[in-house]
């Protein structure tokens, strides 16, 4: 009897151990032999590292469609567009030398543009474009080479012929080696290897045939990108590359090296060596080598400590030099670089001062700054930490307790973004560090915003700074909006418009449930807690009933109606910015209620109100008040061990450098940047041509119904001075932040969603936010 | 009659304990379009109400095969939750009942306090400890590791207080003959009192593996590498279309704490009888 | 004779007096183990509770004061006593009511044991994921009555809330304390309530004075347990309800929850200590209890 007990324990233990021990084993994780193996040593003091600079470019360069470093020294680019052409630099890149007018040396017509362009490792340029082409056929495709000695012939290529209605049209170009080029045709799944002066045909590769999103060439091989994954092809033989597993894991680690999202630019680069089989290639992680054949990628520059992590950046082209210096031609927000990285045996290889910042949800402004930050200042390493990172379920009170979690253990962040978090608790108990040091100088060298920026003093002291903001502004008729003090006469009056109006589709636009409340939310938060901090149950009554009510008011297709209903976004992407210009052009919309953020956003409202007579926009009607959405709030952990270099990139965030630069967070706060992105230069040049004035175009066509081609089109203009004048007497007069608190914007967000869908009614959306408000406010 | 309606009171409360293990059952084999349609009311917020049937409408495997066969993290997840609990039950077992046993058995000074300091200890909630756990993890370097979690459950105060009742149960005669026959203390441990109390050792395991395999707080707060993480924070948010995931990992969850506790069930109960008995 | 027995009582009085501190050797490793992880962030948590957030300055018995004056704390507080009050008194008597119904069902009855505890060993994420569709506006229970006709409830919005909790509780832990409580009704000889029905007892009888206190050790095992596992209930209302759920729900950990996130570590660790504070005295009183008896 006991020994069976005993048995039976022995056994169940038995085979828990075992199937741990299988477990163990079994792991289909394997993170080994994949992932590159990084040279920067952590810990150590390892020396050495690539360091970034710039080469100047031609003036009026408007793109480069290929870098080579030819085997004499000279640096040779093909500046693509409309004045195509040749320059060379034989002192690397300080002075260039015009070496050939493409469009001369071809003979070809005033109006042709060259597409793009390879160089070849020996000097020789190929090109292609289309002539005869007009409104609707792209044209003919015409191949040409520029030889090293400037002459240039037409190349006719001896291509099977393609099933395409539109015509042959090329993909893709690149050099294989010399006097080889490598060609994919839209719509064709394979790739035709041609020789670059007799155009003949010399090979026909990936004969399965796999549809591609682009390729690269290096090292001996051809890389193909798709969705699926990479496909390596040995050029020497054409088949498939088996031995170079650990490239293709690392390109395909990350799933965004696989598809192309622009016509200029690649999320991977790729070039040859000096020797043989020697692979360099870079994404937006940083550069690596490859060796053919090799079981491991080596990384040699992080990605985090230069450009290649910035987001307004996107890789072109690469090659690299004699002495191991690699080049790479870039954009950096639309404008082309050239970026040289040379190895600096006197640098470490990792900064050895680290600034800690911590984002609660993804913000491209502060990897923007970081990135920019990190290449001013080699000494210092910047990592970022995001509390949710919109993978996992993590909510906004989990990312909080984490993050508390480790400020108390004192391994906490340095720099604080604010955004979401509980200001005035942090700064009621002493988390964050005065700064208003940095905000004075600051102040005092280029200028603040100071009604936006100063909006968090207490007695003297400054916590935090929003370093971007965002203005919500009503756009409608002029009489109609002027007369709208508050939410609730904003709501009447949609009723009113209804009533006059029973077939106009919106009276408020709304994109869905979500986005409705969520820009309600930025304009009348401030008015939802009473003066004693307590819920204004009223008001929120009136808000949710408002709420409703405009969603309505509005008629949705039917098969809208799902998408309408909305009432969670999993997207990151900020449609609060967002200008329904048809809407208010075609006038199937009355009003919309919205957050300018941009030069840019600003310019459709004014286009809109131009191209419309009596459409005009005001601030969001919200009483008394004139709300401003603060963003990107800067803030210094008390418990910090880095105040130096937290508080230099605090600095640096509010700089008119970081500042100037645009992604989508609202306006800067830096007095220059503000002029700047309010079209200051442009304005000061004085009169502007029509050309000159469109900022951007778009349009869109569809088919209505009853079968009839709708189409739509609309350039944003520069708004003029005295609408740039008007708009910075608004922003002057801004005098109330939007609530900021995550925990509590959650909270009426599911509350306003359920009530606008019809779940609850608007009184128990109500009951249910101050019941919980109240607890949250008691605690 | 009244033996019967007795009886019938009885299966009712079975199957009101079991209904929801039909339920998941039944989930799990449910299409995603079934379970949209049934489920739509609470998920998505559309009108009606949930209604459910005892069988579904078109049985599928789908949701299995989706979660055994295209979800590697589940497996992952699975084998951590093997190895934390595996890991914990062993520790416990090698930590607890020595410690159990001494408390019972041996009548030393500060006996009665320290037992009832580990009563007391085993009633703190987790939110009081978090920070101060994660502060002596974080000083021993055991954060966002398994052995981060494990150590300190091993030490968990429960199974000794447990196990301690099975051990004061043991008649003093058995141990005094043993004595009087020349046994050691360590003797009489290993070969009286482990078999006695086997019925509260196998208890303590039992209970303490349904604890430790649908842990939740420690791994979400100590640790950060997702691929440490357990299965019971597998779940995520149950939107519509991972409904069927959400039904299917619940059984494949429930499999294993069922069989223990089937296993152990008789166990427990000769435990506890044999601890009736008063002190 | 004496001299012998003497002798062997001398002897055995010092083994015993010997024996005694390998005790303590026995609990060194677990005592180690638990100074080192549970006593010190127990500790830790108490100075905390006298000292300021970020500062660590001292505070004396301010933390304190602002925690009784605290209206959160008052609900919280009141919410968890509630709970505790009303459920395990039921729990207890359902269970052993059950148990003493279940041990005369020969067949079935072992059976029935094991469906009962079937709630205990279903995984917490599923538990909640059933509450969700059972209790929510559009949930099961709602559509069977409007199926009769009935106006459906807002039960995880309302008062009954905590109705839905206890519930809950006892739903999941009514197995367990069956199976425990006839594990304890089997340890009773059978020759006693013979006996005590051919002195005429009847049912009711033989349940008050036999099989109540021969029960009582295992009550005070059970009450503990028990007890214990109405902690646990908060792993479940978080999951459904979130941070702020309905007032009559809202307990002690929630309140500990939502301090910690707002860095309020100071009135957290001075709750936690009031809370250990009152368990202690629950716990003493329950010993008191036993060894009276």
């Amino acid at each position: 009897m006991r020994r069976n007990r005993k048995g039976r324990l022995a056994a169940v233990l038995a085979a828990a151990v075992l199937a741990a021990g299988i477990g163990g084993c079994g792991n289909t994780d394997n993170t080994q032999g994949t992932q590159a193996q990084s040279i920067s040593a952590e810990g150590g003091n390892a020396m050495g590292r690539y360091m970034e600079s710039e080469i100047a470019l031609p003036a009026d360069t408007m793109r480069i469609c290929d870098i080579q470093k030819l085997a004499d020294g000279t640096l040779r680019i093909f500046a693509g567009g409309y004045r195509s052409m040749i320059w060379d630099s034989k002192d690397d890149g300080a002075t260039w030398e015009q070496k050939t007018i493409v469009g001369e040396a071809l003979d070809l017509d005033k109006d042709i543009t060259i597409y793009d362009a390879r160089i070849s490792p020996d000097g020789s340029v190929f090109a292609f474009w289309y002539e005869g082409g007009s409104d609707n056929e792209i044209g003919t495709l015409c191949f040409g080479k520029i030889l090293p000695d400037g002459t240039a012939k037409r190349v006719t290529p001896k291509l099977p012929e393609t099933e395409s209605s539109y015509g042959t049209m090329v993909g893709q170009i690149g050099y294989i080696e010399t006097g080889k080029i490598l060609m994919r045709i839209i719509g064709m799944d394979q790739f035709y290897l041609l020789d670059d002066e007799s155009g003949e045909l010399l090979d026909t590769l990936n004969e399965e045939g796999a549809y591609c999103d682009y390729f690269q060439t290096g090292g001996g091989k051809i890389f193909i990108f798709e969705s699926k994954g990479v496909t390596i092809l040995d050029y020497a033989s054409g088949g498939q590359s088996e031995a170079d597993d650990a490239v293709k894991e690392t390109l395909e680690a990350d799933s965004e090296n696989l598809s192309l999202t622009s016509t200029s630019s690649f999320p991977v680069v790729m070039c040859s060596g000096n020797d043989d089989g020697i692979l360099y290639f870079a994404d937006d992680e940083g550069l690596y080598r490859y060796s053919a054949g090799g079981s491991v990628v080596e990384q040699i520059a992080d990605g985090k400590l230069n450009s290649l992590a910035k987001p307004s950046v996107s890789l072109c082209g690469m090659s690299v030099s004699d002495d191991g210096s690699i080049l790479m031609s870039v954009t950096d927000e639309e404008s082309p670089k050239l970026l040289r990285f040379v190895y600096d045996e006197s640098v470490p290889s990792v900064p050895d001062t680290e600034v800690k910042v911590y984002t609660l949800e993804d913000n491209v402004a502060v990897q923007q700054a970081i990135s920019m930050f990190q290449t001013q200042n080699p000494k210092y390493y910047v990592s970022l930490e995001t509390g949710m990172s919109g993978e996992d379920p993590v909510t906004a009170s989990d990312a909080l307790r984490t993050l508390n979690t480790e400020i108390m253990a004192g391994n906490g962040p340095d720099v604080l973004i604010l955004d979401g978090m509980p200001m005035e608790s942090y700064m009621e108990k002493g988390v964050l560090k005065d700064i208003s040091s940095i905000y004075n100088e600051i102040l005092q060298s280029g200028g603040l915003q100071e009604n936006v920026a100063g909006i968090y003093q207490r007695d003297g002291a400054v916590y935090g700074i929003p370093s971007r903001f965002k203005v919500p502004v009503l756009i409608g008729d002029a009489e109609t909006i002027g007369q709208i003090e508050d939410l609730e006469s904003l709501g009447s009056t949609a009723e009113q418009l209804r009533a006059q109006d029973g077939d106009v589709e919106s009276i408020l636009h709304v994109m869905d449930a979500y986005w409705l409340q969520n820009i309600f939310y930025g304009a009348y938060s401030p008015l939802m807690l009473a003066k004693d901090g307590t819920v204004d149950s009223q008001m929120l009554t009136g808000y949710m009933t408002e709420l409703k009510t405009l969603f309505d008011l509005n008629h949705y297709k039917e098969e809208e109606v799902e998408y309408r209903m909305m009432t969670n976004r999993s997207d990151s992407y900020d449609f609060s910015l967002y200008v329904s210009t048809q809407g208010l052009v075609e006038k199937t919309e009355k009003l919309q209620l919205m957050d300018l953020g941009s030069g840019e956003g600003l310019a459709t409202v004014t286009s809109v109100c131009g191209l419309t007579p009596g459409v005009d926009y005001r601030l969001a009607p919200v009483g008394e008040k004139k709300v401003f959405i603060p963003s990107t709030i800067v803030g210094v952990s008390a418990k910090s061990s880095q105040t130096e270099g937290a508080e230099e990139f605090v600095k640096f965030m509010l700089s008119e450098t970081a500042q100037s630069v645009n992604q989508e967070s609202g306006f800067p706060v830096n007095k220059k940047a503000l002029d700047t992105e309010l079209f200051a230069e442009k304005l000061a040049k004085g009169e502007l041509s029509e050309d000159e004035r469109i900022i951007m175009t778009s349009g869109s066509t569809w088919m209505s119904e009853d079968g009839i081609l709708h189409e739509f089109n609309f350039d944003t203009l520069v708004p003029g001075q005295e609408e740039v004048d008007r708009f910075k007497k608004l922003i002057d007069s801004l005098d109330t932040p939007s609530l900021t608190d995550a925990v509590m914007g959650e909270l009426v967000a599911e509350q306003a969603g359920k009530c606008i869908t019809g779940e609850i009614t608007a009184e128990e959306a109500v009951s249910v936010v101050c019941q919980k408000m109240n607890l949250y406010l008691a605690e | 009659m009244k033996n019967k309606l007795l009886l019938l009171l009885l299966i009712l409360l079975a199957a009101i304990c079991c209904y929801p293990v039909i339920f998941l059952l039944t989930g799990a084999l449910m299409d995603s379009a079934e379970l949209k349609e049934r489920l739509g009311p609470v998920l998505a917020g559309s009108g009606g109400f949930v209604g459910w049937a005892l069988l579904p409408q078109y049985p599928t495997m789908q949701n299995y095969v989706e979660l055994l066969l295209d979800t590697p993290e589940f497996f992952v997840m699975f084998w951590n939750s093997v190895k934390l609990t595996a890991g914990v039950l062993a520790g416990q077992l090698l930590i607890g009942v020595p410690a159990a046993w001494g408390l019972a058995r041996f009548e030393f000074p500060f006996r009665k306090p320290l037992y009832t300091l580990y009563i007391i200890l085993m009633m703190m909630p987790f939110q009081v400890r978090m920070l101060s756990d994660y502060l002596v993890l974080d000083a021993l370097k055991l954060l966002d590791s398994h052995p981060g979690i494990i150590l300190p459950a091993v030490f968990s105060t429960f199974p000794v207080f447990i196990m301690y009742r099975f051990f004061r149960g043991i008649p003093e005669a058995i141990i005094e003959s043993a004595k009087l026959d020349g046994a050691g203390s360590l003797h009489v441990f290993w070969f009286i009192g482990l078999p006695l109390g086997a019925g509260g050792i196998v208890s303590a395991l039992v209970l303490n593996f349904l604890e430790y395999w649908n842990l939740i707080e420690q791994p979400l707060t100590f640790l950060k590498d997702k691929t440490l993480w357990p299965l019971s924070l597998f779940l995520p948010d149950v939107g519509l279309e991972k409904a069927g995931i959400a039904f299917v990992s619940s059984v494949v969850t429930l499999v294993p704490a069922v069989f223990v506790f089937l296993l152990g069930q008789d166990y427990l109960e000769q435990g506890i009888a044999a601890s009736a008995v008063k002190e | 004779m004496r001299g012998i027995a003497a002798a062997k009582g001398r002897r055995t009085r010092r083994h015993l007096a010997g024996r005694q501190w390998e005790g303590l050797i026995f609990v060194l490793p677990s005592l180690t183990g638990v100074i080192a992880f549970i006593l010190v962030p127990f500790l830790d948590v108490i100075r905390r509770s006298f000292t300021e957030v970020m500062s660590g300055k001292f505070a004396g018995l301010k933390n304190y004061r602002t925690i009784f004056s605290n209206s959160a704390f008052l609900q919280a507080a009141g919410n968890t006593v509630r709970f505790t009050v009303v459920c395990i008194p039921l729990l207890l008597m359902g269970s052993l009511a059950a148990a003493v119904l279940l041990q005369r069902q020969k067949r079935l009855g072992s059976f029935l044991k094991s469906m009962y505890l079937m709630p205990m060993a279903i995984p917490v994420a599923s538990v909640v994921l059933l509450w969700k569709l059972l209790f929510a506006q559009g949930g099961m229970l709602n559509g069977v009555l409007s199926f009769f006709g009935a106006a459906p409830v807002d039960w995880m919005n309302s008062d009954c809330a905590f109705g839905v909790l206890v519930f809950s509780y006892i739903w999941k832990n009514l197995g367990y304390d069956v199976i425990l409580w006839l594990a304890g009704l089997s340890g009773i000889p059978e020759s006693i309530y013979e006996a005590a029905r051919v002195d005429g007892a009847g049912e009711w009888r033989c349940f008050v004075s036999i099989t109540i206190p021969n029960l009582l050790p295992s009550l005070y095992t059970i009450a503990v347990l028990s007890f214990l596992n109405s902690f646990k209930v908060f792993r479940e209302a978080y999951l459904v309800a979130g941070d702020y759920p309905h007032k009559s729900i809202y307990m002690m950990q929630h309140l500990f929850n939502n301090w910690f996130r707002e860095l309020s570590v100071d009135k957290m660790s001075a709750g936690a200590v009031v809370n250990a504070a009152v368990i202690l005295m629950l716990v003493l009183l329950l010993q008191r209890a036993w060894e009276k008896e």
